[in-house]
């Protein structure tokens, strides 16, 4: 499989810190791969997604080490607008992050800046507002959306740009749970409809097993752990020490483990959980006396 | 058509121009439905300035000329000035009215679309369109920061109308940062959409010139060449003020 | 435990300007020591309910009676030295150039002696370890330690019922626990603690009484456990209970309780059936 991102021993640091935000990463990820990243606050996420999307080092001061290479692009060598054609990005804050003043400038927006032509850039936002379900809302204005939608809306701007990558930066943690559906739903979608690369960086453990393939845990710069889901559970201890929460029914499967009860895998997610401790349970009631 | 009423009202001297044209404005108003509730602050805030202008107007200036309409000790009341008073209340009226139904009637968006039109460059039409934006969410981060203050004990109905306002400067720092962190994240946002100030863009979205918008503002400006040269020109409306 | 009520709210109903109808003849009695959490999506009025708490809102009609004090009437500086009232974003709050100053803000506007300001706030700095940042500008802080002193901030002003508004939005989990943790700590010290949140694992683990909302009414408002095991309420109100929880429901024909409300608990249970197998 092609790699669509090469990171090779990243090193940053900001103008005005003393701490090395992120401290010698290096890994890849494959085109079509999902990925997430989860660490504590304050481990380097955003400072890494802004280091894919090439923002770091264009739009920032500090010291840069190592190397970024999106796709053929190596990010310090390009412009921000070069590489914000390959990588899209969302980011938290779904107030801040809308710039116009309805829903199809938004998405118009991003191609309108490439000088996209207009019939292709119609095509694109309908295209877009299909995927993230918002095409009966396109000619609303952001005070009328919720958050859920606005985040919509950001995915569907960035998506608009026919990025090859895209990024999003805790889409969720300012959304209330419909919203916080409404976005993970898009992003199972997504990953449907077209071979995007997708880098999401969330705490939400329980819904990121539903749909990541590997992860990378993150603490103070550095790359702790990178597995496919799978795996990346098993090390239970280590991520709790790092400050990241586990689905509840692999924390409960780890202390069953703990206490001698015999479990061939850790489930991640609930339909596992129930068929696994079903299993556990039911055995045990046939043979009650 | 706000920007040319606005003129007329403003430039004109004569009772008789601003008459109808403080007539037409309310007809405007009425015809577009705007809710009184909008244009009860305009109302409020002239109609304490033409209450303190009165004052001025009629008991303060001399009378120079024209009928004296009444007298007491050294005050005199008169004609003229009063007229003068009344000319300036109507002026006034009409062009924050305007302004009220530009403000209520038309879609933030529409003016932006508007601007980009009539060709001005993107980039303020940009600015333009971010202002509008920023405006209400800087009000809703506004409200949250005099209601967390006023959590804090902080009172802003007792004391005088100096502690009252200096008060406001605990809200305006929380303001100021939360503020300066969204622009951070808004000029990301921007790069991250390939934002250039200048150099070429395709534009998706414009509004086209219609009929009625055509004929509209032929009549509109029929009407101001007629209203400045009436005022600078003109002698044949009486009452000439001023 | 005293059962002395401190928020009752009667026939409550707010309508704000435009006609919203927020809330619905809300019934609720909060006594001393509780330590509740109010649930609903948005726009069910779980915030527009707790602004009552501190006067920040007024009754449209019906009446809210805070620690003895009728909330009509009452200036906001007044209640805030009984209800104190943390924002949802820190950042809305912080005003001075020193967490020093920060945490002294609050006890000065309602007027307490300087010396007995300055105890408080140095008690505070030690208890949450914010010793060192003294100093400190508030907002050169990292955004967890700057709840940390918004929250202190208000601690300062000594009120005896706290209120919440989503403590964990934009927190890691973490950092949503130690906020959690210094909430209960102060409930185990008499405070009554009032929170809203989305996060059901945090109303699982911590809140003993759980109330939930829609569309301006109460639609339930019971002890945790009761309102985790109602399945048709929580459906309505499009909310699930916490992972755990939901597995415990999964399982229960194997004599799994439904109101399991943490992994500690389902393990033990779980424990308890398997392990007579093992032994």
């Amino acid at each position: 499989m092609k790699r669509e991102i090469i990171v090779q021993n990243l090193s940053w640091r900001y103008a005005t810190s003393q701490n090395w935000v992120l401290d010698n990463i290096t890994f890849d990820v494959e085109q079509g791969e999902f990925l997430a990243i989860t660490g504590a606050t304050g481990a380097g996420k955003t400072s890494l997604c802004l280091c894919l999307s090439g923002m770091i080092p264009h739009g920032y001061n500090g010291v840069w080490k190592g190397s970024v290479t999106i796709g053929s692009l190596d990010t310090r060598e390009h412009d921000a607008s070069d590489i914000a054609q390959r990588v899209g990005m969302v980011f938290q804050d779904p107030e801040s992050q809308f710039l116009t003043m309805s829903v199809e400038d938004e998405i118009a927006f991003g191609p309108e800046n490439l000088a996209v032509p207009r019939e292709e850039i119609g095509r694109r936002i309908h295209d877009a507002a299909e995927t993230v379900r918002i095409d009966d809302c396109l000619d609303r204005a952001p005070y009328e959306l919720s958050g859920g939608q606005k985040q919509r809306v950001a995915i569907a701007a960035a998506l608009a740009m026919e990025p090859e990558v895209l990024i999003l930066d805790e889409p969720t943690s300012q959304l209330d749970p419909v919203g916080k559906l409404e976005v993970f739903s898009v992003l199972k979608e997504l990953r449907r409809k077209k071979s995007i690369t997708i880098i999401l960086v969330e705490h939400f453990t329980e819904e990121i097993v539903k749909h990541a393939d590997r992860i990378m845990l993150l603490y103070d710069g550095r790359i702790e752990l990178l597995d496919r889901i799978e795996r990346f559970f098993e090390n239970v201890d280590l991520i709790a020490a790092k400050g990241v929460p586990i689905p509840q029914v692999t924390e409960l499967g780890h202390l069953l483990r703990s206490a001698g009860v015999n479990l061939s895998s850790l489930p991640l997610t609930l339909e596992q959980a129930v068929d696994a401790y079903s299993g556990l349970l039911g055995r045990n009631r046939n043979e009650q006396p | 058509m706000v920007a040319v009423l606005s003129f007329c009202t403003l430039t004109t001297h004569s009772l008789y121009v601003a008459g109808p044209l403080l007539a037409l404005v309310v007809l405007i108003v009425v015809l577009a439905k705007i809710p009184l509730s909008s244009l009860k602050v305009y109302t409020m805030v002239i109609g304490w300035l033409l209450m303190v202008s009165f004052v001025i107007y009629t008991v303060f200036t001399p009378v120079t000329s024209g009928t004296v309409l009444y007298r007491y000790g050294m005050l005199m009341v008169g004609l003229d000035n009063l007229l003068a008073w009344l000319l300036v209340a109507m002026k006034w009226f009409a062009a924050s009215y305007i302004t009220a139904v530009l403000l209520v009637t038309t879609k933030q968006r529409d003016i932006v679309l508007g601007l980009r039109a009539w060709k001005v460059p993107y980039i303020v039409c940009f600015i333009a369109s971010s202002i509008l934006r920023q405006l209400a969410v800087v009000s809703v981060d506004f409200f949250t920061a005099t209601e967390a203050q006023m959590s804090r004990g902080l009172d802003f109905k007792q004391g005088s109308l100096f502690t009252r306002l200096s008060r406001f400067v605990r809200v305006g720092i929380p303001l100021l940062f939360v503020s300066f962190k969204r622009m951070e994240e808004m000029s990301n946002a921007m790069q991250s959409r390939a934002f250039k100030p200048t150099g070429r863009r395709t534009t998706y979205s414009t509004i086209r010139m219609k009929t009625s918008d055509a004929l509209v503002m032929g009549a509109l400006s029929a009407l101001a060449f007629i209203v400045v040269w009436a005022t600078y020109f003109g002698t044949a409306f009486p009452y000439r003020i001023g | 435990m005293s059962h002395e009520v401190v928020i009752e709210t009667r026939h409550l109903t707010h309508v704000y300007a435009g006609g919203v109808l927020a809330l619905n003849h809300i019934d609720l009695k909060i006594e001393r020591g509780n330590f509740v959490a109010i649930i609903g999506q948005n726009g069910s009025g779980k915030t527009t309910l707790a602004k009552h708490f501190n006067g920040l809102l007024k009754p449209t009609s019906g009446e809210v009676i805070v620690h003895g004090t009728n909330v009509e009437g009452a200036p906001i500086a007044d209640l805030s030295r009984k209800v104190g009232y943390v924002f949802q974003n820190p950042d809305h709050q912080l005003c001075t150039t020193t967490v020093e100053e920060e945490l002294s803000f609050g006890p000065r506007n309602l007027g307490i002696e300087p010396d007995e300001i300055k105890s408080r706030v140095l008690r505070l700095l030690r208890v949450f370890n914010l010793e060192e940042y003294r100093e400190t500008h508030p907002f050169l802080l990292s955004r967890a330690d700057r709840l940390r002193v918004a929250v202190c901030s208000i601690l300062a002003m000594e009120p005896e019922t706290i209120v919440v508004d989503e403590p964990t939005t934009g927190q890691d989990m973490r950092q949503s626990y130690e906020v959690m943790e210094l909430l209960k700590q102060l409930n185990e010290n008499g405070h009554t603690i009032v929170f809203i949140t989305h996060n059901m694992r945090l109303v699982a683990e911590y809140a003993r009484r759980t109330v939930v909302m829609k569309q301006g009414t109460i639609v339930m408002d019971d002890s945790t456990a009761e309102v985790f095991s109602s399945p048709d309420i929580l459906a309505e109100t499009y909310l699930s209970p916490p992972q755990i929880t939901q597995l415990a429901q999964q399982l229960d024909r194997y004599g799994i309780p439904r109101g399991i409300l943490s992994v500690r608990e389902m393990n033990e249970v779980m424990q308890k059936i398997i392990k007579p197998r093992i032994d």
